[in-house]
């Protein structure tokens, strides 16, 4: 079941909407709670119920370290328990995402011909188990607090199903206490408007912006990828269009899942903030997938010494971070290659900021007009270029797609150009990413708005949502749609 | 480390009043809701104008499922039973009318079970020979959606509104778009009858089933995989095959419709070819869904699968379609089946043809409102082939389509429209000139708006004349013609001449209106012939029309049948070789430049010193053009129209024995046909029209 599945429209969310607001008459809470649990196992079990052992059992498990843990924060037993814990992750995610790829390898490097064991992704395993390893290192930290700790909501900070299954990777601190909030009508009210709207401009982004432009970029990413060489502008027009794409179809997926998490009276996370206005890499990563970001800084960056021990370390210790966070979303070459190419671009922006501060021109590097520009300019095309790495489903469509990128092309190169269609798409779509304001900005409006009772706004932004959810439902209508993209990860 | 949650305003701080908040959020739902209601709401409305309306249905099965009266037995699935299964056979052994409204495999289960809703009556049987990717497609295939528009309609139409705004509601965009966008560029209305396509189906498939004798041939992609994976996928898609979500909800409502008494039944599709019926999904997992399902909505099917199979040698182009051999078979063993249901009576099936060549007029007729059209001009002969005046006369009832030297009437009755001008003489007539298929003289009976004008004797050189001076001017005048003597309406084939089927009566060729005494003075030669009678009946000042709305006539795309008469050129004169379209009326047109035909030479003008070639006939751009002339190969001389639309070349007696063949060569022709300089729908580029030839001996 996907956000935009008509059983999960029609049904599942009127049914799942209507027993939650049936719970709130309860003076007890674990009723909504149950409800939500309940529903968020039936949704997940949709997609393929041999899972759904696997990750019960995996909360289960983890609950039950995490409680041991909160018995002895701090100390060596629990820090003995936490690296259980951890191993125990990443051993299952290890199994199921990475050990097909080891296998390949292994056999291609050392010709041992080790059986490829073809397992089957079980869906959201990285995000499940990414939010279970924080649990842990915060139980140990001393962040939790044991009295919190309780299975219910344990159950539902990982199950809750707008963010099960692709994001946003949500944290303990900023869920669990939600669930214990005590909410007023009103403002339960104007959450559930405020996730409407953004419902409604996460299904256009998907289902209007990124599944139109969608058949050109896989056009040129499937040519690439069976051997073909296309023009220069052929690979720019593909990169580009799949750069849009990627940013609408996950910035949608995610927009929708934080406005049904409000309908719930949940505030999820934001998960990106203009990503392609970013004026270099750093803020590049500040603005896109920052619930990743956010957890492969505190989790695996600042662990790793962050920028403590030296800029060198500091170097080291970006690009092993953006490499792992590379090979996160799968086992393959190119998500490596993504990684690493991200960890380079870090590198080059610290050094040069590291230069223009020694030079003491930081402050005329930071505000002037035209440096600011081409490092906008620049670290979007960077962005691009990485971004077919992320596509290509080969290393050598990578390659050769990016050669055409820079003008080596080979002779019989094929031109793919793009309909008139996709071509008013993409614009609107670079439009919309470089210079509307963003779902972060007009959901602050909508609340601003709201507060001041600025009647012509609040209706602007109604007919905004009825128009953003009718042209979603027209899009859905099309004979071709693309599945999340994110769902792979 | 802290983890702030987004918008971290102090919601609750600031809502005390409660009131007006709710009264903001209750805007919010509003515009949202309303804004959402008016987009679908427009998307529903275009839609629903873009799809054609009309009372002639858009294909003949819709015909046959709308207006054939009951009881009946319907045969409806894809085209599967159009080839399967041989109605006419059906109905005639089990003494019922039956008709084949199986079309397409890849149009809606759903939208089938609506129609089968709108238009069957208690009485009815139905048998449903639904090919196996009805009950596993649940998306409406592209070929669909993009006919319901124009071919397709009466599936949307026969739809209730709420019905009506789902399947709106689920087509795609960028097809409304295209449409919308094609019905801005689309060329004004043509002035069509507009079941002239439904008639001709109704000559040669009158209960709707098809027939082809011979295989023409694997179409496209059969010849490339097995039977199995054509007919359900490659292995891997057999292997996940299930039911379809919409098949428990249509036989629902199937179940509902046969409570209503219309009797159902289902069968199971024919298959022809090496290797069908291989896969297991044929005889258990798929194969017992559709089964059970069946089954548990209180149905049976009509023998087993592979009952319905037969061998390569009965396959069409593809192992769903049978060659004619096949369905003999195939309708022998469901007559059996149906027998074996209790459906044996000893009724006689109505005859389709007749009917349909009835009622399809009607609903020209009902279909015919009043037109904006320009009005005639006085004076000038509009004939069939003058693009300039095409939209001066609308066809609307009982035509066959233009021809580039008339128009036919399809049967004893047809009607036009035409305007007159504010400005007439006193004496104006209407002339119309053309002739009867049989070249005798008929009765004509002329009715305008309902009432009887006119009634005369016709045939060639012997035009009708209609009073019209006392006729209302400025707005359409609905002129109904009747033969009311001229019997069964026969076509060419009927009369062994050619294989045209088209049944006609009088061939429309040129209309004008004039004065009578401008008549008196060009055409002594119709008032000498004493066999012509003339009547005309008092004019009445006519009753005013009742509301007429827009006439509304789809475009249908033009299948010519080919003509083949061979009145004005005797067999044995002419045969004709390369370079020619078919038989026409009076004669045939040249392909292209060159063309050739054999002229028989009489024994006794053999021995003439020399011979003069005439060629009688006129060219398509109305532009005489030097013509070369080869008789038995060799260059005889060039020769240009005379004043009256002859060629003449003398040649030498040495060239002449038996037969000469005779090479025509037009040195400056220009291809083009008639649909390429708008004149109707004919591909046909055409050049030069032969009449007559003749070899005069000097």
């Amino acid at each position: 079941m996907l956000f935009t599945d008509p059983v999960f429209l029609t049904k599942f969310l009127p049914l799942v909407l209507l027993g939650f607001f049936a719970t709130l008459f309860s003076k007890t809470r674990w009723h909504s709670q149950v409800l939500l649990i309940g529903a968020s196992l039936v949704f997940y079990s949709w997609f393929k119920s041999e899972y759904l052992i696997l990750l019960v059992g995996s909360m289960a498990v983890n609950y039950i370290l995490a409680k041991h843990i909160l018995a002895q924060p701090g100390t060596t037993k629990s820090k003995r328990i936490l690296v259980v814990g951890i191993v125990a992750n990443l051993l299952l995610l290890g199994v199921y995402k990475y050990l097909g790829f080891l296998t390949v390898n292994f056999n291609a490097l050392l010709d041992v011909g080790l059986p490829n064991p073809k397992l089957l992704l079980p869906l959201a395993i990285s995000f499940f188990t990414f939010q279970q390893i924080s649990y842990l290192c915060d139980s140990h930290a001393g962040k939790m607090d044991a009295a919190s700790h309780n299975p219910l909501e344990y159950a539902l900070f990982v199950t809750f199903f707008p963010q099960l299954i692709a994001g946003p990777i949500v944290h303990h601190a900023e869920m669990m206490p939600q669930f214990r909030k005590i909410i007023t009508p009103s403002e339960r009210a104007i959450m559930f408007c405020e996730g409407l709207c953004l419902f409604a401009l996460g299904l256009f982004k998907k289902l209007a912006i990124a599944d139109s432009i969608a058949p050109y970029a896989n056009q040129v990413f499937t040519s690439v990828d069976s051997g073909a060489v296309v023009t220069s502008v052929t690979a720019w027009g593909g990169a580009l269009t799949y750069t849009f794409q990627i940013y609408f179809d996950f910035s949608g997926y995610s927009d929708m899942a934080i406005g049904l998490g409000l309908l719930f009276a949940i505030r999820l996370p934001w998960n990106f903030n203009s990503p392609y206005k970013s004026e270099n890499m750093s803020d590049f990563w500040r603005r896109w997938h920052m619930t990743l970001s956010r957890w492969l800084r505190d989790y695996l960056y600042i662990p790793l010494g962050g920028n403590r021990h030296g800029k060198l370390r500091q170097y080291i210790n970006n690009f092993a971070t953006m490499v792992l966070g590379g090979l996160w979303h799968g086992a393959h070459w190119n998500f490596l290659i993504w990684g690493a190419l991200h960890g380079f671009y870090l590198i080059v922006n610290q050094f040069v900021r590291a230069i223009a501060k020694f030079f003491g021109v930081l402050d005329i590097v930071e505000t002037a007009k035209s440096i600011r520009i081409s490092s906008w300019a620049i670290t979007f095309l960077a962005a691009v270029v990485a971004w077919v790495f992320f596509r290509a489903t080969t290393t050598s469509g990578a390659i050769s797609m990016t050669l055409s990128m820079f003008g080596f092309v080979a002779d019989g190169a094929v031109h793919m150009p793009a309909n008139l269609q996709t071509t008013l798409w993409v614009t609107l779509a670079a439009f919309a990413a470089f210079l509307l304001p963003n779902t972060k900005e007009i959901s602050e409006l909508f609340e601003t708005n709201l507060l001041k009772r600025s009647s012509a706004l609040v209706s602007a932004l109604g007919i905004t949502s009825g128009l953003a959810a009718s042209a979603a439902f027209l899009a859905s209508l099309s004979l071709t749609q693309s599945p999340f993209l994110y769902f792979n990860f | 480390m802290t983890h702030s949650t987004n918008n971290d305003t102090n919601v609750s701080a600031e809502c005390n009043a409660t009131a007006p908040l709710f009264k903001h959020l209750g805007k919010f739902a509003a515009c949202m809701v309303g804004t959402t209601t008016l987009c679908l709401g427009a998307y529903f409305a275009t839609v629903d104008n873009l799809v054609e309306k009309s009372e002639v249905p858009g294909t003949y099965k819709s015909f046959l499922l709308k207006d054939v009266p009951g009881p009946r037995i319907i045969f409806e699935s894809g085209s599967n039973s159009h080839h399967a299964i041989d109605t006419k056979t059906v109905g005639t052994a089990l003494g019922m009318t039956a008709i084949n409204i199986a079309d397409n495999a890849g149009y809606s289960l759903e939208d089938k079970v609506t129609r089968l809703e709108t238009y069957t009556r208690a009485g009815d049987v139905v048998v449903l020979p639904l090919e196996w990717s009805f009950y596993s497609r649940e998306k409406l295939t592209d070929a669909y959606v993009e006919s319901i528009f124009s071919e397709n309609r009466d599936y949307y139409r026969s739809m209730p509104p709420l019905k009506r705004l789902q399947r709106a509601l689920s087509l795609p965009p960028e097809t409304v778009i295209s449409e919308l966008r094609q019905s801005v560029s689309r060329p004004a209305k043509e002035t069509e009858s507009p079941a002239h396509q439904l008639f001709s189906t109704a000559i040669t498939l009158p209960s709707g089933h098809f027939v082809r004798e011979a295989s023409i041939g694997p179409g496209v992609g059969v010849a490339d995989q097995s039977c199995d994976d054509y007919i359900l996928g490659k292995p891997d898609v057999r292997k996940t095959l299930k039911l379809g979500k919409n098949v428990k909800p249509a036989l629902a409502r199937l179940k509902k419709l046969k409570a209503r008494g219309v009797d159902i039944h289902f069968a199971w599709p024919v298959l022809a070819g090496e290797g069908c019926m291989s896969d297991p999904a044929f005889v258990k997992g798929f194969r017992s869904e559709i089964e059970t399902a069946v089954n548990k909505a209180g149905f049976e099917f009509l023998g087993t699968p592979s009952q319905s199979l037969y061998g390569q040698n009965f396959q069409d182009d593809t192992p769903y379609h049978l060659i004619s051999a096949g369905t003999d078979l195939h309708t022998a063993q469901m007559i059996r089946f149906l027998k074996a249901q209790g459906h044996d009576t000893d009724g006689k099936p109505l005859d389709l043809k007749t009917f349909a060549r009835h009622r399809l007029l009607e609903l020209e007729l009902a279909e015919a409102t009043s037109v904006k059209q320009p009005a005639l001009p006085v004076g000038h002969a509009i004939r069939m082939d003058d693009p300039d005046f095409r939209s001066h006369v609308h066809f609307s009832a009982g035509w066959w389509v233009f021809e580039p030297y008339g128009r036919w009437m399809r049967d004893n009755r047809a009607m036009f429209q035409v305007t007159l001008p504010d400005s007439l003489p006193v004496d104006a007539m209407l002339e119309i000139k053309g002739i009867t298929r049989s070249r005798r003289q008929d009765r004509v009976n002329i009715s305008i708006d309902g009432h009887l004008i006119a009634s005369s004797l016709f045939r060639e050189n012997a035009p009708l004349q209609i009073p019209v001076a006392d006729l209302p001017r400025g707005k359409a005048l609905s002129i109904f013609i009747d033969l009311p003597d001229a019997g069964v309406a026969r076509s060419p084939l009927d009369e062994g001449e050619s294989e045209d089927a088209r049944s006609m009566t009088l061939l429309f060729q040129s209309l004008e209106l004039t004065s009578l005494t401008d008549l008196k003075g060009t055409q002594l030669s119709v008032s000498k012939d004493s066999s012509i009678e003339i009547e005309t009946v008092a004019v009445s000042p006519l009753p005013t029309p009742t509301a007429l709305s827009e006439v509304s006539i789809p475009p249908v795309a033009l299948k010519r049948t080919p003509y083949n008469l061979e009145i004005d050129t005797p067999k044995s004169s002419i045969e004709y070789g390369a370079g020619w379209w078919s038989q026409e009326t009076e004669g045939r047109w040249m392909r292209n430049e060159t063309a050739s035909f054999d002229l028989r030479v009489p024994q006794s003008d053999q021995s003439s010193d020399g011979y003069i070639l005439r060629l009688v006939g006129d060219f398509f751009l109305n532009k005489p053009q030097p013509v070369d002339i080869m008789i038995n190969e060799e260059m005889v001389g060039s020769a240009t129209v005379d004043a009256s639309g002859i060629i003449s070349i003398p040649f030498a007696s040495s060239k002449v024995s038996e037969s000469v063949k005779v090479t025509v060569n037009l040195t400056e022709a220009n291809l083009i046909s008639p649909k390429a300089m708008g004149l109707s729908s004919d591909e046909r580029t055409l050049t030069y029209f032969l009449k007559s030839a003749e070899l005069q001996p000097i």
